[in-house]
C-alpha cells in the first residue's frame, strides 16, 4: 500500500514549502479557542487561493480564512480546523484611481498602508482610524463598523467590487471601478459580511474621499449619560455634520482622555464629538456643539485638533486575536435613542451579578461595545443566561447582541451571532449551493456544518 | 401552460378568500393593462391581479400560488423600463399599490418604515408636512410616479448618487415573503447586523428573490443650504473636464447633470432657459451642505469652470430660479418624447473620466445606423443615457435602435463599465448580463436566486439568460 501524502505534503506540492508552515510555534498563532490547525498556508496569488480552496473542498478539509487576525476571536470555537488560510501576502494595492476615486487592492493589504499611500494625493479610505492594521478583505468579510460613519456611511456604502475564491475553485469578481452598477444581483451584499463562510475574498474595490482639510474634537463631561445623550441627540438632530459622536460611560471616559492627551474631567460620562472637512466649516460646528453640551450641564468641553495615535487605538477597543481569558467583550446594536435604556438595563442587570463593564457608545449609529472583566469559568452559566436575556429584550427591537470575543466556557454556551432567525435560514441555503461540503470556517458562526 | 378552468376558478375563490373579492381582478379587460409597463415589452396574459393591503395578505396569495404550481410577480406602479414588471408565464399579479401607508417615522433614530406601495414624491411630501426637517433622499426620475417597493427592487438610481448614493444605501431593513411564502425579517433599526447584508442582496433583485413588505429606510436631515448652477460648454468634452476639475478639487457636489447641445434645444422649446446656439454642453451643479465657506466653494466651482472653457455660470438666486433649472433636466424625456412616437432610453455607466469619450462613441454608433440621439448623463457617476428617437413599428427603425443599444452595451463594458447604471436587466438586458460575468460569475449568481427560489415561481425568467431556465426546467433534479 502506497503512503498518500498528508495534506501538509499535499499543500506544500502545491504551493511550495516556504509558503506553507506546519510547526507548533507557527500553528500556534492560528489556533482559535485553543485549537490549531493542521497547517498554515500563505497563497500570493488569487490562483493560488483557489487551487487551495479547490484542494481543500476534495480532501474535505476545513478551511478557516485569516486576514490581520484582529477580528478572530469573533467567532465560535470551530467544529473542526484544518488550514488557517492566510491572505497576509496577497497584499498588492492593485490599482488607484485618483481621478474617479476608486481604489483596488487585495484582500491582505493592511488599510493603514493604503491610506499612507493616498494621502500622497488627498485621499483617504475611511474605513478605520488612522493606525488601522486591518486587511481590507477582513473588513469586508467582518463588515467592520465605521467609526466616521456619520460622514462616510459605512463598509456597504464604500465598497463597490469584490473578488473571490470560492471552494470549486472558480474566481469570481462581482462590480465595477463604476458606482452605479445594477446588473443583476448585488453580490458585493452578499459578501460583506460574510465571515469567511461562502468564499474567500481576494480582492476589494472602493470608492474614495478626499481628505478633510482639518479635523477638531469636542469633549464634554457630564454628571450622567442621559446628559450626555441629549447633547449627542440635539447634534444628531441638527444640520451640523459630525463625523463622530461617541459616549463613554464611567471610568472609560477618563482613560480616553488621558490616552488623547486631554486634560481629565470627572463626570460620569463623557461625550467625543468630532467635525472634519474645510476649515470654513468647522468653527461654527465646534461654537455650536460646545453651547449644545453647555445646554446638557455639560463641562470641561475641551476642542483638540486630530487624536493622537494611542487615542486612535483606544477607541478601536481592540478585538484580541485569540480568546482572551480576562474579559468578555459584547457589540450591541441598538437605535441612538435606545442606548440610554439599554446601557441602564445592562448596569441594572450586572449589579445583580456583582459585575461592572466598560461601555463606549457610537451615537451615530446606534452601536455599544462593551467589555467586562470575566468572571472566571464557574460563572459561565450565569453570564450565559444574562447575555441571553440581554439579547432577547434587544431583539424584540431588531437589535442584535454579537459576542467580540469570550473564553470558552462561554461560547460554549452561548451563539457568537445569536438567533438570527430567518436570517440564518437564507445564510445557510446560500452557502449550501456555494459551499455543499460545508469546508469553509465550519461551526464558527451557523449552527449548520 | 395554461390552467384548466375548474382550477382556475378555484384559484380565484381562494385569492378573493385571501385578500377580499373586490381585491382581485381577472376579466379579460382588467388584466390586460397587466401585461403593460413602461418598457417597451410586452407581458404575457395573467390569471389575475391581487391587491394585497398587508403582509399576511402577501404570503397567503404567494402561499396559494405555490400550492397551484402558479409563479407570481411583484409590480409597483409599473414604471420600470426594463420589462421586469411584465409576466412572461400566466402567473398572479400581486400589485403592491394598497399597501401605501407610512408606518413609522422616528427622526431621532433616522429612520422611517413604510410599506412598498408608497410613492416616493409621496413618502418625500409626508416627512416634510411632518416638519422635522428631514427628507428620503434618493429621487430617481420617476419618483412622482414609482414605489418604494418598486425603487428596492430595482435599486433605483437618481440625480444625487454621486454625494448620496443609490437607493440601497438607503434601506435599512426589510420584511420579505420568500417564494415559499415565509415572511422574514432581513436587517434591522440598526446599522452592522451580524452576517451577511442581506438587505442589501434584496436590494436590486428585481422581485426574484421574494416580494418586499415592509422597508425600513434612512432618512436624512435637510441640508442647511442648497445652491444650484447652471453652467455652459462649448462641448460635451469641456463639461466632463471640468466635472473632472471639481471632483480633483476636493468637492463634492450634490449633483452634476449634464446635458448635450440637442436636448437642451429640445427642452428649451418648453422651458426657455434661453440656451444659446454655441453652447454644446450644459451642466447643472448642485451643493449642499452647511452654509459657512458655501460662498468659497460656489466661486472655486466657478473658476473650475472657466478653466475649462465654461461660456458662462450662473447662480439660482432663488428656489423658483433653482426649480427652473432643474425642470430642464428633468423635462428632458418628455421633450424627446414629443417629437418621435418612441423613444429607446438607455442606460450604462462607465468610469466618470471616460464619460465624454462614451458619449462621443455613441453619437458614432448611431450617426453609423442612421439613428438620431441626444444625450443626458449624471456626470458625477459616469451614467449615461442615450435618449434615440425611433419609430417602433418601422423594422429597420426597431432594428438599427435595438443594434445600436448592444453595440452602446459593449462599448461601456470595454470601458470597465457596466450595462445598466439603474435602470437594472429585467427583460432589456437579460441577454446581454454575460457581457459583465463570466459563466462562473453568472451561475454563482445563479445559485444565489435557486437557493431561494428552485422552481423560480418568484418574477420568473428574468435577469438571467433565459438559458439557466431552460436548462434549469430540462435537467432532472438530484
Amino acid at each position: 500500500m502506497t503512503a498518500s501524502p498528508s495534506p501538509v505534503q499535499q499543500v506544500e506540492r502545491l504551493l511550495g514549502a516556504p509558503l506553507v508552515a506546519s510547526t507548533p510555534e507557527r500553528l500556534a498563532a492560528f489556533a482559535l479557542d485553543g485549537h490549531g490547525p493542521a497547517l498554515v498556508a500563505f497563497p500570493e496569488t488569487p490562483e493560488q487561493v483557489a487551487q487551495l480552496l479547490a484542494l481543500a473542498n476534495s480532501e474535505g478539509w476545513a478551511v478557516v480564512p485569516w486576514g490581520g487576525g484582529h477580528g478572530m476571536a469573533t467567532g465560535a470555537t470551530p467544529a473542526r480546523y484544518d488550514v488557517a488560510l492566510s491572505l497576509a501576502r496577497l497584499e498588492t494595492l492593485l490599482d488607484h484611481d485618483a481621478d474617479n476615486l476608486t481604489l483596488t487592492g487585495e484582500a491582505g493589504l493592511v488599510l493603514d498602508e493604503a491610506n499612507r499611500r493616498l494621502a500622497e494625493v488627498r485621499q483617504i479610505l475611511p474605513l478605520g482610524l488612522p493606525g488601522d492594521r486591518g486587511s481590507l478583505g477582513g473588513i469586508v468579510a467582518a463588515a467592520r463598523p465605521v467609526p466616521k460613519r456619520l460622514l462616510y456611511g459605512d463598509v456597504r456604502d464604500m465598497l463597490i467590487g469584490i473578488r473571490v475564491a470560492l471552494p470549486d475553485g472558480s474566481l469570481v469578481r462581482y462590480g465595477r471601478k463604476v458606482i452605479k452598477n445594477v446588473a443583476g444581483y448585488d453580490m458585493n451584499k452578499l459578501f460583506l459580511g460574510s465571515q469567511g463562510l461562502l468564499g474567500v475574498i481576494v480582492e476589494a474595490t472602493f470608492k474614495l474621499f478626499a481628505l478633510p482639510d482639518e479635523e477638531r474634537y469636542v469633549t464634554g463631561a457630564f454628571a450622567d449619560l442621559a446628559s450626555a445623550a441629549a447633547a449627542a441627540g440635539a447634534l444628531l438632530g441638527s444640520a451640523l455634520l459630525p463625523a463622530t459622536l461617541l459616549l463613554f460611560d464611567g471610568n472609560l471616559g477618563e482613560a480616553f482622555l488621558g490616552a488623547a492627551r486631554l486634560p481629565r474631567c470627572g463626570g460620569q460620562a463623557l461625550l467625543l464629538a468630532g467635525f472634519e472637512g474645510r476649515s470654513a466649516t468647522l468653527r461654527r460646528q465646534e461654537e455650536r456643539a460646545r453651547e449644545l453640551i453647555a445646554d446638557q450641564g455639560g463641562q470641561c468641553a475641551t476642542v483638540a485638533g486630530a487624536l493622537p495615535e494611542e487615542a486612535c487605538a483606544f477607541l478601536r477597543l481592540p478585538t484580541p486575536a485569540r480568546a482572551d481569558a480576562a474579559a468578555l467583550r459584547l457589540r450591541l446594536g441598538v437605535t441612538p435613542q435606545g442606548i440610554v435604556p439599554t446601557v441602564t438595563r445592562l448596569r441594572e442587570s450586572l449589579a445583580e451579578l456583582e459585575l461592572e463593564a466598560a461601555v463606549m457608545a457610537d451615537y451615530g449609529s446606534g452601536t455599544l461595545r462593551i467589555v467586562l472583566p470575566w468572571p472566571g469559568d464557574q460563572a459561565a452559566q450565569t453570564c450565559a443566561a444574562w447575555i441571553e436575556a440581554m439579547r432577547a429584550a434587544l431583539m424584540e427591537e431588531r437589535g442584535y447582541l454579537l459576542i467580540e470575543a469570550a473564553p470558552p466556557a462561554l461560547k460554549a454556551r452561548s451563539h457568537v451571532w445569536g438567533d438570527l432567525e430567518g436570517e440564518a435560514e437564507i445564510m445557510a441555503l446560500i452557502k449550501s449551493r456555494l459551499d455543499p461540503k460545508g469546508i469553509l470556517a465550519p461551526g464558527r458562526f451557523l449552527a449548520l456544518p | 401552460m395554461t390552467m384548466q378552468d375548474k382550477q382556475r376558478a378555484k384559484l380565484i375563490k381562494a385569492l378573493r378568500g385571501a385578500v377580499g373579492t373586490e381585491n382581485v381582478l381577472h376579466s379579460q379587460a382588467e388584466r390586460f393593462v397587466y401585461g403593460y409597463d413602461a418598457s417597451v415589452f410586452r407581458g404575457t396574459d395573467v390569471l389575475a391581479v391581487a391587491f394585497p393591503v398587508n403582509t399576511e395578505q402577501v404570503s397567503r396569495l404567494v402561499s396559494l400560488a405555490r400550492e397551484a404550481g402558479v409563479a407570481v410577480i411583484a409590480r409597483g406602479a409599473g414604471t420600470g423600463l426594463n420589462g421586469g414588471s411584465l409576466p412572461l408565464e400566466e402567473g398572479l399579479i400581486i400589485a403592491c399599490s394598497r399597501m401605501n401607508k407610512v408606518l413609522e417615522v422616528e427622526p431621532a433614530n433616522r429612520v422611517a418604515v413604510v410599506q412598498p406601495g408608497v410613492v416616493n414624491q409621496d413618502l418625500k411630501e409626508h416627512l416634510n408636512r411632518l416638519g422635522y426637517g428631514f427628507t428620503y433622499v434618493p429621487d430617481p426620475g420617476s419618483q412622482v410616479v414609482s414605489t418604494i417597493g418598486g425603487n428596492v427592487g430595482n435599486n433605483a438610481g437618481g440625480m444625487h448618487c454621486l454625494k448620496y448614493g443609490v437607493t440601497s444605501n438607503h434601506i435599512q431593513a426589510l420584511q420579505v415573503v420568500l417564494p415559499d411564502g415565509k415572511i422574514v425579517r432581513l436587517g434591522g433599526k440598526t446599522a452592522n447586523r451580524p452576517g451577511m447584508d442581506l438587505t442589501g442582496l434584496f436590494v436590486g433583485s428585481e422581485g426574484t428573490l421574494g416580494i418586499v413588505t415592509e422597508i425600513t429606510v434612512r432618512i436624512l436631515p435637510l441640508p442647511e443650504t442648497v445652491v444650484t448652477q447652471l453652467a455652459l460648454f462649448p462641448s460635451v468634452q469641456a463639461a466632463a473636464n471640468a466635472v473632472s476639475g471639481i471632483m480633483a478639487a476636493g468637492i463634492l457636489p450634490a449633483a452634476l447633470e449634464l446635458l448635450d447641445r440637442k436636448v437642451m434645444a429640445l427642452v428649451d422649446k418648453h422651458v426657455r432657459i434661453g440656451y444659446p446656439a454655441e453652447a454644446g454642453a450644459s451642466l447643472i451643479i448642485e451643493l449642499d451642505g452647511l452654509a459657512d465657506g458655501m460662498d468659497s466653494e460656489l466661486r472655486r466651482v466657478a473658476e473650475i469652470c472657466r478653466a475649462h472653457q465654461a461660456l458662462s455660470i450662473q447662480t439660482a438666486q432663488n428656489e423658483e430660479e433653482a426649480g427652473k433649472l432643474w425642470l430642464s433636466r428633468r423635462a428632458a424625456y418628455g421633450a424627446v418624447a414629443r417629437i418621435s412616437p418612441t423613444v429607446y432610453v438607455m442606460d450604462c455607466s462607465v468610469p466618470r473620466n471616460l464619460l465624454a469619450e462614451a458619449i462621443t462613441n455613441v453619437i458614432e454608433i448611431c450617426e453609423r445606423r442612421g439613428l438620431d440621439v441626444v444625450n443626458v448623463a449624471h456626470a458625477g457617476d459616469g451614467n449615461l443615457h442615450p435618449l434615440i428617437p425611433f419609430d417602433r413599428d418601422d423594422p429597420t427603425s426597431r432594428e438599427q435602435a435595438l443594434a445600436a443599444h448592444s453595440e452602446v452595451m459593449e462599448m461601456c463594458v470595454a470601458m470597465g463599465g457596466s450595462i445598466t447604471g439603474e435602470h437594472g436587466v429585467g427583460v432589456e438586458k437579460q441577454e446581454y448580463i454575460d457581457l459583465m460575468y463570466s459563466p462562473a460569475e453568472l451561475s454563482t449568481m445563479f445559485a444565489v436566486k435557486q437557493a431561494l427560489d428552485e422552481q423560480d415561481r418568484c418574477n420568473p425568467r428574468k435577469i438571467f439568460p433565459l438559458a439557466y431556465f431552460d436548462q434549469q426546467a430540462d435537467s432532472p433534479r438530484g
